[in-house]
């Protein structure tokens, strides 16, 4: 079984990114495979909106290959998707939103690539908003009939500077349970992805 | 058998609310589940006192005054499934919807986390807009529940003002809340029998000092 993680933020080696491995720290004790991908600060084009993979219905996106060229193909294999970002302004990083935009689309373009997988969202902020970045990930899971597991809270981890999040106990204990939950319900659902009820039925 | 409670928190039991709890039921009285729904909106209710005496009974109740949450919230802990249903109240969900999922939630994590592992999912009747925002307060008690709360074709929210706008006039919510209806029969199928092996969890609630 395979979790594929993405990091929105900048900073590679910030709050985001530790937290995202707290949560792939159990699955790779239960066996699975990892991965944990960059976004946030590489060249990423936003959505245009051109609908030219509803024309072309080949799982990709037109736009001339950038970062997500990398990841989505690397999301389709995977049982469980987690996305990780820092909070700014109570949202997303721009470039989370690229992906998730260019992802959720082209998923559904091409009738609905991404469901029946798992999806969490982790997201690290200093002091407010990311119950809303949380939120701004999960809509997109919902949207793509993705399976979403709660957790002890929100996952989110609090801390500005680097190594902050690591020493948030409540949110430490918060991605660990979330990783094995992700464990447990993969166990249980991924060997029956292909009989998740489609659009039309 | 497996068995789901639906909640209705619109003080017009018959209107859209309803309606697309009924829709998102449908396939899973088809596969065989129990369902019910319960009317919850126009009931006199009180919010969360915050008292935490439910973490020293730990007895899954709440001491507030029997009320219509009180009686919910039973039902809920023995059901495997929740599915809320909400209309829109100036962009969120009604009050007596809060009330039961503020005190349905902390009850739960007073008791060992008694929600785990169950299925719940949200859907949201509004006029014109708002429906987003109350579908996300609905997900905010599923996810620090430790509930899975499957997709489905849309975010489920409807269209209509009118009782039975939303069946006349939103075939998109109506075929997206039977598809949520379809991915709770497979998802429940399937996690329903392993609910005994969720893993163990630290909450930091348990560490209140109130």
């Amino acid at each position: 079984m395979l979790a594929v993680a993405v990091n929105g933020s900048p900073r590679k080696n910030g709050n985001t990114h530790d937290l995202l491995n707290m949560v792939l720290a159990p699955l790779k004790e239960a066996g699975w495979d990892t991965q944990l991908l960059q976004v946030g600060g590489t060249p990423i084009k936003p959505c245009t909106g051109c609908f030219g993979c509803l024309k072309r219905k080949d799982k990709t996106c037109v736009l001339p290959p950038d970062s997500f060229a990398g990841i989505f193909p690397e999301l389709l294999k995977a049982d469980a998707i987690i996305l990780g970002s820092p909070t700014y302004y109570a949202n997303v990083t721009g470039d989370m939103k690229s992906l998730i935009d260019r992802v959720g689309f082209v998923s559904a373009a091409n009738d609905r690539l991404l469901q029946g997988k798992i999806g969490a969202a982790v997201v690290s902020q200093r002091r407010a908003g990311g119950v809303i970045a949380f939120d701004a990930i999960n809509r997109m899971f919902f949207i793509s009939g993705m399976i979403v597991p709660g957790s002890t809270y929100w996952n989110i981890g609090v801390g500005l500077m680097p190594g902050e999040a690591a020493k948030d106990e409540e949110g430490a204990a918060n991605m660990n349970h979330l990783g094995k939950t992700i464990a447990w319900l993969g166990k249980a659902i991924a060997p029956h992805k292909n009989d998740f009820p489609g659009p039309l039925g | 058998m497996f068995k789901i409670l639906a909640v209705n928190s619109s003080p017009r039991h018959k209107g859209n609310s309803n309606d697309l709890l009924n829709c998102a039921l449908k396939p899973l009285i088809d596969a065989g589940w129990q369902t019910k729904v319960l009317q919850l909106g126009r009931e006199s209710v009180r919010g969360c006192a915050a008292c935490f005496k439910c973490f020293q009974n730990k007895d899954l109740r709440c001491v507030l005054p029997e009320d219509a949450v009180s009686r919910a919230m039973a039902e809920i802990f023995a059901a495997d499934a929740l599915l809320l249903g909400s209309p829109v109240y100036l962009s969120d969900i009604t009050s007596e919807m809060k009330a039961l999922i503020d005190r349905t939630g902390l009850v739960a994590i007073a008791n060992d986390n008694a929600l785990k592992g169950k299925i719940g999912a949200g859907v949201v009747a509004q006029r014109r807009g708002g429906a987003m925002h109350a579908y996300d307060t609905l997900n905010h008690f599923f996810q620090l529940s430790c509930m899975i709360v499957p997709g489905s074709t849309f975010w489920n929210l409807g269209f209509g003002e009118y009782p039975g706008d939303i069946l006349k006039n939103d075939p998109e919510a109506v075929r997206n809340m039977e598809n949520l209806g379809k991915a709770i029969a497979w998802l429940g199928k399937l996690t329903i029998p392993q609910r005994d092996s969720y893993p163990a969890l630290w909450n930091r609630y348990t560490q209140t000092q109130w």
